[in-house]
């Protein structure tokens, strides 16, 4: 097989690898931050819930604003959606933009760049391929906590308020990041 | 804070026994727009929650970084060494009973179309699962091959014996075989590396200042068996011929094809080619003591290649009864020896020839390409990557024959551009009216890149 088409069989399995191994999420376009950002801006992770109200079997997704007692706010583009904790079958928190895609970026340059290595690229080739894998597939699930892997009082770590809804707090009042 | 607000604090510390936290930073409120900036005492009671929090580099972007790291000290380390690049001919795999291994190399002295010649090749470590055998020819450096025939030489084996090729093209029975019981040469003992024909290979460092100073590896039979005797050596020649004629091309530089062309219509310059250079590096010759205590010459082993170790026969049919001491004489550090032993001879032989009945293009079965390695009159020319799978057919009883591969054709080394600055025609002309000079000469340069030639060699290797 000659190298131009192992080369491009390389490139598209990682490209297919990366891509579909990755932890996706459905934020608002801009919300997550980087690691370095995140923690100067103080808003709460991002939230996609599956009830267990056949009803509403939308997912719904939003700011995590706190959990207190057996409640979980939400605070979605449209409105502050309050959810019983009981009622949630599954939720996923994302607390900061991993920004993978550099990783998948610099894993497919780095794989193409092994083709420079003559006979060393059978070496190089799987070592970047397992490790670029590994490392963005690791790095697009590290900014990721889950219920009911974790609990509520652990999840409330990432909310707006983690010590719960402020007292006095007007709710009505609470206002999307920007 | 109790209300809802946050402080994000760069810089704090206790105060107050522990009743304040001063810092600086900045005040959000609840919507976690900017209250205030600057120096802040907070008390402590009205504080809901405390977070810390460092940043730390990704385990993920430390374990690319470390990858990305050696990336590019291997491709630093390729461009670093660019005479150090794969290359020598097409090179045969075929099965040893495990997997596909790198068995032979084809026609490797033949770099133009008049040194067109043929190669036998013991397959020694090949091991047919049925009838129908199969040999993958690669083209895995930037070389064009041409190739006339490839063609499998199949000879019956004694009971309990091989079968083995001298350099002249006959082929003859072994009986038995005789590992030395000492072999010794400058460095110590060696007979660890001479024994099996197991990868585990002898070589020496070649001399600093002069290319074709020689070295003396003795040999001791002391278990060889009286009978018809010869020597049975599998060996490959080390990157030093390699280097030399990749140098001789980078002194060529851009006239390259203007040498070649000229190469090829001058006839006494292409003995110059095979006999310059080459002659002073010599092959392995094969030593035995007279009655008068003097070492004589008895015919020299030479396989060309850096690839591949072929199996080679020497008979010694005048060797004195009795004798089970043997000198090799040869270059320093041009020869890479994994096994040699004594044999005891038996027939000469002629081997069956097997045309290929099949002829597959990288798995794609090509009537084309079969028409060209079976009619004279055409070549199969192949490029870099390029991979065919010749398919033979066995005799009934495939498991009693030994193997051979007889290929015969050409190959046309590429130019590199990283080879173009050292362009130097005076030089290249001494390398064939000069050539002990030149070896002279280039043997602190070579000396600088022989401990990494080999694994750079290999490394650069065009993927197949």
């Amino acid at each position: 097989m000659r190298i131009d088409r192992i080369a491009t069989l390389v490139i598209a399995l990682l490209m297919i690898m990366i891509f579909g191994g990755c932890a996706a999420n459905n934020a608002t376009r801009g919300y997550l931050s980087p690691a370095s950002k995140v923690q100067q801006e103080a808003y709460g992770a991002w939230i996609e819930v599956d009830t267990l109200v056949i009803s509403s079997a939308e997912q719904i997704s939003g700011e995590f604003i706190a959990f207190q007692g057996v409640s979980v706010y939400v605070l979605t583009a449209d409105s502050l959606v309050v959810l019983e904790s009981e009622k949630i079958r599954k939720a996923t928190l994302t607390s900061f933009d991993s920004q993978y895609g550099i990783l998948a970026i610099w894993t497919i340059l780095g794989g193409a760049s092994s083709f420079s290595h003559g006979f060393g690229a059978i070496i190089s080739i799987p070592v970047w391929t397992i490790t670029g894998l590994i490392a963005t597939i690791g790095q697009s699930y590290s900014p990721r906590t889950t219920y009911p892997a974790e609990d509520w009082s652990t999840l409330s770590r990432f909310a707006r308020y983690p010590q719960g809804v402020p007292t006095g707090l007007d709710l009505r009042t609470l206002k999307p990041k920007q | 804070m109790r209300n809802g607000d946050v402080y994000i604090l760069s810089g704090w510390s206790l105060g107050d026994a522990d009743k304040n936290v001063f810092g600086k930073g900045v005040l959000l409120g609840p919507n976690r727009d900017t209250l205030a900036q600057g120096t802040f005492t907070v008390c402590i009671d009205s504080v809901a929650i405390f977070e810390t929090n460092v940043v730390s580099t990704s385990p993920a972007v430390a374990a690319l970084a470390v990858v990305t790291a050696a990336s590019v000290v291997l491709t630093i380390y390729c461009a670093a060494n660019p005479k150090a690049c794969f290359g020598s001919c097409p090179t045969f795999y075929a099965w040893d009973g495990k997997k596909e291994i790198l068995q032979a190399e084809g026609f490797s002295s033949s770099v133009l179309p008049s040194l067109e010649k043929t190669d036998i090749d013991a397959l020694y470590r090949a091991q047919p699962r049925n009838r129908r055998f199969s040999v993958r020819m690669t083209n895995e450096a930037l070389e064009t091959h041409v190739v006339r025939h490839v063609d499998l030489l199949a000879a019956r084996r004694p009971a309990n014996g091989r079968v083995f090729a001298t350099s002249d093209g006959k082929f003859w029975e072994a009986l038995s075989f005789a590992p030395p019981t000492r072999c010794v040469d400058d460095s110590g003992d060696c007979t660890a590396k001479l024994t099996e024909f197991d990868g585990n290979e002898r070589c020496s460092k070649t001399d600093s200042l002069d290319l074709t100073a020689k070295e003396i590896i003795d040999l001791y039979f002391d278990d060889a068996k009286s009978g018809k005797p010869g020597i049975v050596l599998a060996c490959r020649q080390s990157l030093l011929s390699t280097y030399l004629f990749y140098q001789t091309l980078a002194y060529m530089g851009s006239s390259v094809g203007d040498w070649m062309a000229r190469l090829e219509r001058s006839q006494k310059l292409n003995l110059d080619i095979a006999g310059g250079v080459g002659t002073f590096l010599g092959g392995i010759e094969i030593l035995a003591e007279n009655v008068n205590g003097e070492w004589i010459s008895k015919g020299v082993i030479k396989e060309t290649g850096p690839l591949a170790s072929d199996v080679h026969l020497l008979p010694l049919l005048d060797l004195p009864e009795g004798t089970r001491h043997l000198q090799l004489r040869l270059t320093k550090g041009a020869w890479r020896m994994d096994w040699v032993a004594l044999t005891n001879l038996g027939e000469a032989i002629t081997p069956l020839r097997l045309y290929p009945s099949a002829v597959l293009d990288d798995s794609i079965e090509s009537p084309d390409a079969l028409d060209r390695v079976l009619d004279s009159g055409k070549v199969l020319t192949t490029f870099p990557g390029d991979s065919f799978t010749f398919i033979y057919d066995l005799p009934e009883d495939f498991g009693n024959y030994e193997l051979f591969l007889e290929s015969r054709g050409y190959y046309l080394e590429w130019m590199r551009q990283e080879w173009l600055p050292e362009e130097n025609p005076t030089l290249a002309m001494m390398m064939f009216a000069k050539p002990q000079e030149s070896l002279r000469l280039l043997a602190p340069q070579y000396k600088q890149i022989e401990d990494s030639i080999e694994t750079v060699f290999w490394n650069s290797r065009y993927a197949h």
